[in-house]
């Protein structure tokens, strides 16, 4: 496997949806599954288009791969054992960050992340979202799912009835 | 149902990418799927019904079954129907019976992992008939079942791969019960676990030599709240042994007549093939006899300690010996109490016996923290309980029956002030033939100890309070032998202030305690106090 050749002090330059340059450190870029490949491809020149991710959500998955790149790398220069105290307590602080993080975002924003961090393949990001969904969702009824993600019901009658046969899952 | 449309300015959340959809589905538990999400559209019915999202069914619940809206058998059944034969991993804790571990058993000839926690109707035939269809089972959880010693070595013929068994229950002390039914059926038919967990087994030394026996493997083994183990001598060498021959943990070498509390937690390293003991709670263990030195020879990489009022634990002078070739010590009986706790402090010193109070703080700033007096005392309390979330070790603390007030008396009558570490270093230039040893090493040691002559200081009486005024050449050496190592184990700083507390530098591992405690010995010796 080749390992990207990565330095420092290199940055890609990301061009959002909507026209906008952000920069970023190539060894931040490296949590993007995506832009991991290109520097694998060696085709990082110039900018990037990212055609699915406009500029506000742009901004927040950098914002989240700085924060986690910068948790990473301070954690490398400690000695052994304090690195494992230390990364104990890091990862208390960053799963704060992450909630704090994920709970500041509108619906839609958490929308655009879901679909920017899966475009731009970065796991971890999307599995912070996906659970912020899963916890809205939880316990609510279709109904108040559909209210809440402005849904609309597309079953015909036949499916209705269907469904309502099949949905017996209370006790008989 | 609206009747709306859409706001096209509107992210539109069904046509989230599948996998994106699937991913958040799978952060929530079967019963919210099926009996809601699936119901909300079309395209999100279409994704739950497809298998791949059935192969993990987490039917977590509350166990509030009583007051629950659904059926949740009915929904496992569906769950499983979709899974459509690939189950590989299905929680139906609380619920779970025989009829519906039959239902699975019957569908998922692939399960790897199945957890039937505080399944109370679950019976002994059915686990068994059920059990033998999961021939590929490697993680199987039982806690709180009560199952038969027969059921057990069921599950181990049926299931030859099985690696993880979590078989708890709640432990008591009382009435004293001796059962290695759990333990011999383990040993004999799962061969290749690699973990254990048996909070409140019965089993007793014999049953642990059994488990040792039968599990090679075995990389970590989780005996919380087993009052009945006090293993010593002969089955504490064999687990060292083992741990040797094996690769294996040490797993742990305590004698626990009178254990309230124990904890041990172990974790693999990188290569997955040697288990670190890294953290060791035996608070309250009065009885335990077990020796500093025979901890300390093994947990090399342990990293947090507690053994408030274990007060009998010693430390030992055939260890010593063997670590510093030379020392005489005759008996050098040093009682040990250590502990990071406020609460467990506070119930861990008792006037009426001169015992020595061991306080291992990870994060605790040395300077700022000498608990040279209550007030100082619960400062260094105050930030201990601050990081000591970070340390990631939950203790269960039970307290003993002992007064707060007699805190207070001890640490009044043995304040002192800051100024003994000068004290002490004078001290040592007076007597200590190379004193930049003592400089280099970074070690400060104030003792200031009292006498004590309660009534119950028998332990006390046996050797610890020589009247040797001066080391002779021997011991002069030996000193220096654990100062010499000492450095080589990077001690940044460590002190001891006077005889009531110790603090560790934040990198100090359980060899610095047990160094320091037989360095503070000699102190004491060397100091004549």
């Amino acid at each position: 496997m080749s390992t990207p050749s990565v330095s420092v002090n290199r940055v890609l330059k990301l061009k959002s949806s909507d026209g906008e340059i952000f920069e970023v450190k190539q060894t931040v870029a490296v949590q993007s599954g995506v832009l991991k490949q290109m520097m694998e491809d060696g085709c990082t020149e110039g900018e990037i288009p990212l055609n699915n991710v406009d500029s506000p959500t742009l901004a927040k998955i950098i914002e989240w791969c700085n924060k986690h790149h910068d948790n990473d790398v301070e954690g490398r220069v400690l000695s052994e054992e304090r690195e494992k105290e230390k990364e104990k307590e890091k990862a208390a602080d960053m799963k704060k960050w992450e909630s704090e993080f994920i709970d500041a975002l509108n619906r839609d924003e958490i929308y655009f992340l879901l679909t920017g961090s899966n475009y731009m393949d970065i796991k971890e990001l999307l599995d912070c979202a996906a659970q912020k969904v899963a916890d809205m969702v939880k316990g609510k009824t279709p109904e108040a799912i559909r209210e809440m993600f402005n849904i609309q019901s597309d079953f015909t009658e036949e499916e209705e009835e269907a469904i309502r046969k099949e949905n017996q899952w209370a006790f008989d | 149902m609206s009747g709306k449309t859409a706001d096209p300015e509107w992210p539109n959340w069904v046509e989230l990418p599948r996998d994106v959809t699937a991913a958040i589905f799978s952060k929530l538990g079967a019963i919210d799927v099926l009996t809601s999400v699936q119901y909300v559209c079309s395209s999100w019915l279409k994704i739950c019904k497809d298998p791949s999202m059935w192969r993990t069914i987490d039917m977590r619940n509350l166990g509030d079954l009583f007051d629950m809206e659904f059926d949740l058998e009915k929904i496992c059944r569906g769950a499983v129907d979709r899974s459509n034969g690939h189950l590989s991993s299905i929680n139906i804790e609380y619920f779970g019976n025989d009829e519906i571990l039959q239902y699975i058993a019957d569908r998922s000839s692939h399960l790897m992992n199945l957890r039937l926690a505080n399944c109370y109707s679950i019976s002994d035939r059915g686990l068994i008939d059920s059990i033998a269809k999961f021939p590929l089972l490697e993680e199987l959880e039982l806690s709180y079942c009560s199952l038969s010693k027969e059921t057990l070595e069921a599950v181990g013929r049926s299931c030859p791969l099985l690696k993880s068994l979590k078989l708890n229950c709640q432990g008591y002390r009382y009435p004293l019960i001796e059962c290695n039914d759990d333990a011999l059926a383990i040993a004999e038919n799962m061969h290749e676990l690699r973990h254990l967990q048996i909070f409140g087994n019965k089993l007793t030394n014999s049953g642990l030599e059994a488990i040792l026996n039968g599990c090679p493997h075995l990389k970590s083994l989780d005996l919380r709240q087993c009052f009945n183990i006090n293993l010593a001598g002969n089955l504490k060498k064999r687990c060292l042994e083992k741990s040797k021959t094996y690769g294996a943990p040490t797993i742990l070498q305590v004698t626990m007549n009178s254990m309230q509390h124990f904890k041990i937690v172990m974790v693999t390293d990188q290569t997955g093939m040697t288990i670190r003991l890294e953290c060791m709670i035996l608070s309250l263990c009065l009885m335990m006899t077990m020796t500093m030195n025979s901890l300390t020879r093994t947990l090399m990489n342990i990293t947090k300690m507690t053994m408030s009022l274990a007060m009998m634990i010693t430390d030992d002078d055939y260890e010593a010996r063997y670590v510093v070739p030379g020392l005489g010590l005759e008996d050098g009986l040093v009682k040990i109490i250590t502990n990071d706790n406020v609460e467990q402090m506070n119930h861990a010193v008792n006037p009426d016996r001169r015992v020595d109070l061991y306080i291992q703080g990870t994060r605790v700033d040395h300077d700022e923290a000498c608990p040279s007096s209550v007030n100082q005392f619960e400062n260094v309390e105050a930030e201990e309980a601050e990081h000591g979330e970070g340390t990631n070790y939950v203790e269960e603390t039970e307290q003993g029956d002992m007064e707060d007030d007699y805190l207070m008396a001890y640490f009044d009558s043995g304040s002192e002030s800051e100024d003994f570490d000068d004290d002490f270093v004078e001290l040592v230039y007076q007597q200590e033939e190379e004193p930049e040893v003592v400089e280099h090493n970074d070690t400060y040691v104030v003792d200031s100890e009292e006498q004590n002559e309660g009534e119950n200081d028998e332990q006390e009486n046996s050797g610890s309070e020589n009247d040797e005024s001066q080391f002779d050449d021997e011991q002069m050496t030996a000193l220096n032998e654990l100062i010499k190592m000492d450095r080589k184990r990077d001690l940044k700083k460590t002190k001891v202030l006077n005889s009531n507390f110790e603090f560790f530098d934040e990198n100090s591992n359980l060899m610095n305690i047990n160094l320091r405690v037989r360095q503070r010995f000699l102190q004491g010796k060397f100091l004549k106090m």
